[in-house]
C-alpha cells in the first residue's frame, strides 16, 4: 500500500489498509503539571504519537490517564484520536471526519499501545 | 472581555506595546522559547504592517490573549521555519489560505485558567473565543482554511470545542516540546458564534457583531 498526502492534507486510506500496514510508536509525553494555583493533581495524563510502519506519513496521536488496576498499572485512552486520517470505504469515497474519528477510536481501542507507551515513558522520565 | 483585531495601524499603540509585552511574556519568559526580543517585547520578522492581530483583555484591561494571522502568499512562520511538519507537501501559498500564529490565551491576572504549559495552555473559554474571533477575522478576510504551528493542547481545545481541525502531518519536537502543523476548515467553521470584535470595518461578517475601531 503506497499512502500519499493528498492536496488538503489529508492522507487516505481504508481502514482495513490501516490495519495490514500497521503503527509504530513516535513518541509520548506526561502533561506538564499546573502549579499555579497551588494544588497539584493527583492524576498522571499524557499523551502517545503513532505513524504507521511503512511511509510515517500518517501521523495518530490521543491523550490517555495512568490507573491503579488489579495491582498493575494502565493506561486508558482519555480522548478523541486526532490524526490526519480521512478513512474512505472500498469505493475510495470519503467517510466524514466523524466517522473517521469513531473508526480510529475503535481500531486504537483494540491495538495493544500501552505496554510500549509505559515503556517509554519510563525511560524518559528517569 | 473584550476582543480587538486589526493590523499595527488600526490599534492604538499603548495596545500594540501590550500584546508584544504579554507575549513575551508567554512565549520566552513562560514557555522557554529561544526568541531574539527587545526590551521584553516579543515582535519578530512576520510582525510587519500586514500583519492582523487579535488581541482579547480582560474588564481590567489587561491582555489575556493574542493571535497573529499572516497570509501564505506572504513570508510566513510555517514555510520559512517550519516546513518540515508539512508531510512533505510543498507550503501553501494562495491568498484564501491563512496562518494562526502566537496563539496564547494565558491570564497572568487571574491565572484561575491552566497554566501555560505546552500541553494544557490553552484549555479555557477565553482559548474559545479567541479561536471563534480569529476565524471569524479570517474568514473576513478571504480566508477559507487557515494552517498553524501549534503545541498539541491546541489539537486538545479545537477538538474539544467541536471545531472542524486536522494534522497537516505528524507532531515533532521542537526544542524540547512538541509541535504540529494543523488544517483548520473555515467553512465548518463559520456558523460558532464569536464574542464581539472591535476592529476595522473590513472585519464585519456574518456571524459576528462588529463595532467601529477603537
Amino acid at each position: 500500500m503506497l499512502f500519499k498526502v493528498s492536496y488538503d492534507g489529508y492522507v487516505r486510506c481504508t481502514i482495513a489498509e490501516l490495519r495490514a500496514v500497521g503503527l509504530t510508536h513516535h513518541f509520548s509525553g506526561l502533561d506538564e503539571e499546573d502549579n499555579s494555583r497551588g494544588v497539584m493533581s493527583t492524576d498522571i495524563n499524557g499523551y502517545t504519537e503513532w505513524v504507521d510502519k511503512e511511509s510515517a506519513l500518517i501521523t495518530i496521536g490521543w491523550d490517555w490517564q495512568m490507573k491503579a488496576r488489579n495491582n498493575s498499572v494502565e493506561l486508558i485512552r482519555d480522548s478523541d484520536v486526532r490524526s490526519n486520517l480521512m478513512l474512505v470505504n472500498s469505493d475510495r469515497r470519503d467517510l466524514s471526519a466523524q466517522m473517521t474519528v469513531n473508526a480510529l477510536a475503535l481500531f486504537i481501542d483494540n491495538f495493544d499501545w500501552c505496554a510500549e507507551v509505559l515503556h517509554y515513558i519510563k525511560i524518559r522520565y528517569s | 472581555m473584550k476582543i480587538v483585531a486589526g493590523t499595527a495601524d488600526d490599534i492604538s499603540s499603548a495596545l500594540f506595546s501590550k500584546m508584544a509585552q504579554y507575549r513575551h511574556q508567554v512565549f520566552v519568559e513562560t514557555l522557554k522559547w529561544k526568541l531574539d526580543t527587545a526590551q521584553g517585547m516579543e515582535l519578530d520578522q512576520f510582525d510587519n504592517a500586514d500583519t492582523i492581530y487579535i488581541i482579547s483583555q480582560d474588564d481590567e484591561g489587561d491582555v489575556n490573549g493574542v493571535a497573529r494571522l499572516l497570509p501564505t502568499s506572504r513570508p510566513y512562520l510555517l514555510r520559512d521555519v517550519f516546513p518540515q511538519l508539512l508531510n512533505g507537501l510543498p507550503p501553501p501559498c494562495h491568498p484564501d489560505i491563512w496562518e494562526l500564529s502566537r496563539f496564547s490565551t494565558t491570564d497572568f491576572q487571574n491565572r484561575s485558567l491552566s497554566g501555560p504549559n505546552q500541553t494544557r495552555q490553552v484549555s479555557s473559554p477565553i482559548a474559545v473565543q479567541m479561536l471563534r474571533s480569529s476565524i471569524s477575522c479570517a474568514i473576513a478576510l478571504g480566508a477559507t482554511r487557515l494552517i498553524t504551528v501549534s503545541p498539541l493542547g491546541v489539537e486538545r481545545l479545537m477538538r474539544r470545542a467541536g471545531f472542524h481541525a486536522h494534522r497537516a502531518g505528524p507532531p515533532m519536537i521542537v526544542g524540547g516540546h512538541p509541535l504540529f502543523a494543523c488544517w483548520i476548515e473555515l467553512a465548518d467553521n463559520a456558523t460558532q458564534q464569536t464574542a464581539p470584535i472591535v476592529s476595522p470595518t473590513r472585519f464585519q461578517s456574518a456571524g459576528s457583531r462588529v463595532d467601529s475601531a477603537a
